[in-house]
């Protein structure tokens, strides 16, 4: 899960960490590897006729790892642990209920609808499920969201630098923009997708040492949860307070189960372009729904490497979340500061950087996708030949990230700026996945009745987020809020979606092949049969449950374990 | 790409067979195989873990006890590099015993056609 995070509450200026000639090699050197993959990939262009990057050729492992990459960025794992800091083992909500059940999802269920429509970007699905109205404002949303936040992941990479390495702000945000422009424009999606995985192992040796020390240092779980327990049940009891009445943080069960683990969750991780952009490129469509699932596996063990570290953060770094300490967003980089010796400092700095620029890469590379075919080609030059596309395309990378500059410097200026994108662009997640969820599943739903969806969903969760801000009605925290909002939203979606296709015309059968539960198609690609032949080993709903069964187990464990 | 999923026993067998016995590649053929192979996804994680690894791994055998004590007492150093030099040593081995099949220019011009047919996946794709 995504979290709407506080990027702007700055890390503290007086955590520069001090990084030897060694440290800095090993930065320099992932970036050297960085480019050398756009370049290779280039090459591998002009010799072999892009037989090597054709759409629909990466194996499953690599799409795999893309994908939970592709999430993996770094203000996921500041936030991660900064919540762990601050609200405890509640947190892992966020993975084992917030992401773990959508990503089994999209793998078992959507993934053939989006695979076997063959369209090439999200927003295209509801342009031939829906009309033209859905698409163009569903279209316009993933442009604007995409460019603002690449700049708000800007902006928070070129703070990192300047907090931790004392690079100024102004030439980090030119330096990152310009790196990230180069490696996208020499190797592509391929490039993109390449680099996320190469960024996961170094992104997760980033945190193994948090994990070792954190264990280390306050006697394991058992240990780390009974010297917390003066933080309240809640915060070693992730159900702990969550009846209607309660006082978990985190909200009641009705929220986290339907709000994060229904509406919240499957908005995002099964409509968000980044993400199922990665399953669109397997090989197969097999290969297509296992990517998530492959994913979901590391998605259940990182909070060892989020959510604990920043618990243990607690105890370890002095006066962390008090007023005129550190702030819990800077409960990993203090723990570095603290703990880790030469190179390892450098493999750690590296992993947070490369996140970061990951963040902001795989935010562009979507709202090329997006601008170029859903709304140049379909609205504005329609019917030119491929090239003309790709062209566009290209401009339109540099177009995007000098946007993204621009952002990044307003960003800078007004500091709460990034927190405001984020909470804009968060009202439109939900009714957008109303809109894909009940198109996909009942098939008399009208044409037109998407767009009244859309429309009325978002008006409801933004007037909730509205009343709770003028303390017209009251929720126990904003986190709650978040939740019951998006319960809101989705039901007004759904009621005004049932409305409007009373007084519309359903689609007729014809048009819906391979876009409606029931008429879904096989993958084109393989002899009729052969998808029911694979192996049981191969079996993504096999793989779904038992990455839904490591779920139950963990929080079993979590339970006997405080 | 890589041929880590080959989903079809035949197939795979086929391939298999088709490695050991280097078939008669024309000579520009050959150079993209050798390229393929060497810019394989798995070729770049080996050889990045090999030199972190062993960048890392130095400072940890020569670390002071001051520096471990730093770290909750256990040599961090010699722990991470030696995880990152198993990492080489798996993505080395594995696309070493199964680099990724080669293919002819008829092979490339069947999928250059067929993903001209589909459209390209989007114009980051390219």
């Amino acid at each position: 899960m995504t979290s709407t995070v506080a990027v702007s509450e700055p890390l503290a200026a007086g955590l520069r960490l001090s990084l030897a000639p060694l440290d800095y090699a090993l930065v320099i050197i992932y970036f050297i590897f960085v480019i050398g993959i756009g370049f290779a990939l280039r090459r591998l262009v002009q010799t072999s006729t892009d037989f090597f990057l054709s759409g629909r050729s990466l194996p499953t492992w690599i799409t795999g790892i893309a994908f939970i990459s592709a999430n993996l960025g770094a203000i996921e794992i500041l936030s991660m642990a900064a919540n762990g800091a601050e609200y405890g083992i509640s947190t892992v909500h966020y993975y084992w209920i917030g992401a773990v059940p959508a990503m089994v999802f999209l793998g078992v269920v959507m993934m053939p609808f989006y695979y076997g429509s063959r369209v090439r970007s999200v927003p295209e699905y509801l342009l031939r499920r829906f009309d033209r109205k859905t698409h163009l404002v569903t279209a316009l949303i993933f442009v604007l969201a995409s460019v603002l936040i690449a700049g708000v992941n800007l902006y928070a990479l070129a703070f990192v630098l300047e907090s931790l390495l004392g690079i100024p702000l102004a030439i980090a945000i030119i330096a990152s923009a310009l790196f990230v422009l180069s490696y996208i424009l020499l190797g592509g999606l391929s490039s993109a997708i390449y680099n996320e995985v190469m960024q996961f192992f170094v992104i997760l040796l980033a945190l193994v040492p948090l994990i070792i020390v954190a264990l280390k240092e306050t006697g394991g779980i058992h240990g780390l949860f009974s010297k917390l327990a003066t933080q309240g049940a809640a915060f070693t009891h992730p159900w702990n307070g969550t009846s209607l009445g309660g006082h978990n943080p985190f909200g009641d069960w009705i929220g986290i189960v339907f709000g994060l683990g229904f509406c919240l969750s499957f908005a995002y991780w099964t409509t968000n372009f980044a993400e199922v952009q990665r399953g669109m490129s397997a090989k197969d469509l097999s290969s297509a729904r296992l990517t998530p699932i492959v994913a979901a596996y590391p998605k259940v063990i990182i909070p060892l490497g989020t959510v604990i570290p920043g618990m243990a953060a607690i105890l370890l770094i002095p006066g962390l979340g008090t007023a005129g300490g550190l702030t819990y967003n800077d409960a990993i980089p203090a723990l570095y500061n603290q703990y880790l010796p030469l190179g390892v400092l450098g493999v750690a700095v590296t992993g947070l950087l490369a996140a970061f620029m990951a963040g902001m890469a795989a935010n562009v590379s979507s709202f090329n996708a997006v601008w170029t075919y859903d709304i140049w080609q379909n609205y504005l030059r329609p019917g030119r030949p491929d090239q003309y596309y790709l062209r566009v395309g290209r401009i339109t990378t540099v177009v995007g990230v000098f946007i993204g500059i621009g952002t990044a410097f307003l960003a800078a200026g007004y500091s709460n700026i990034g927190n405001y994108f984020q909470a804009l662009f968060s009202f439109f997640n939900v009714p957008i996945f109303v809109t894909f969820i009940l198109g996909m599943f009942w098939r008399k739903a009208g044409r037109g009745s998407g767009f009244y969806g859309l429309i009325v969903g978002t008006v409801f969760s933004f007037g909730t987020w509205l009343l709770y801000k003028q303390g017209v009605i009251h929720f126990r925290s904003d986190i709650a809020e978040t939740q019951w909002g998006a319960i809101i939203g989705f039901l007004a979606g759904a009621a005004a979606m049932a409305i409007a296709t009373i007084w519309d015309t359903p689609k007729p059968l014809s048009a819906l092949h391979g876009l409606v539960w029931g008429y879904a198609v096989e993958d084109e690609g393989e002899a009729p049969g052969t998808a029911a032949r694979a192996p049981w080993y191969k079996s993504p709903l096999l793989w779904g449950i038992g990455a839904l069964v490591l779920c139950v187990l963990f929080y079993i464990y979590i339970e006997i374990s405080a | 790409m890589s041929s880590a999923s080959g989903h079809e026993m035949p197939a795979r067998a086929e391939a298999a067979s088709a490695r050991r016995r280097k078939p008669d590649l024309t000579p520009e053929e050959a150079k993209i195989w050798r390229l393929a192979k060497l810019f394989d996804l798995r070729s770049f994680i080996g050889a990045l873990m090999l030199i972190f690894g062993i960048l890392v791994i130095i400072p940890g055998f020569l670390a002071s006890p001051a520096t471990i004590d730093k770290a909750a007492g256990i040599n961090l150093a010699l722990w991470i590099g030696g995880i990152m030099l198993v990492l080489a040593a798996f993505f080395l081995t594995w696309v070493i015993l199964k680099p990724p099949p080669p293919v002819t220019m008829a092979e490339m011009e069947a999928a250059r056609k067929a993903r001209e047919e589909f459209g390209t996946q989007g114009p980051a794709g390219h």
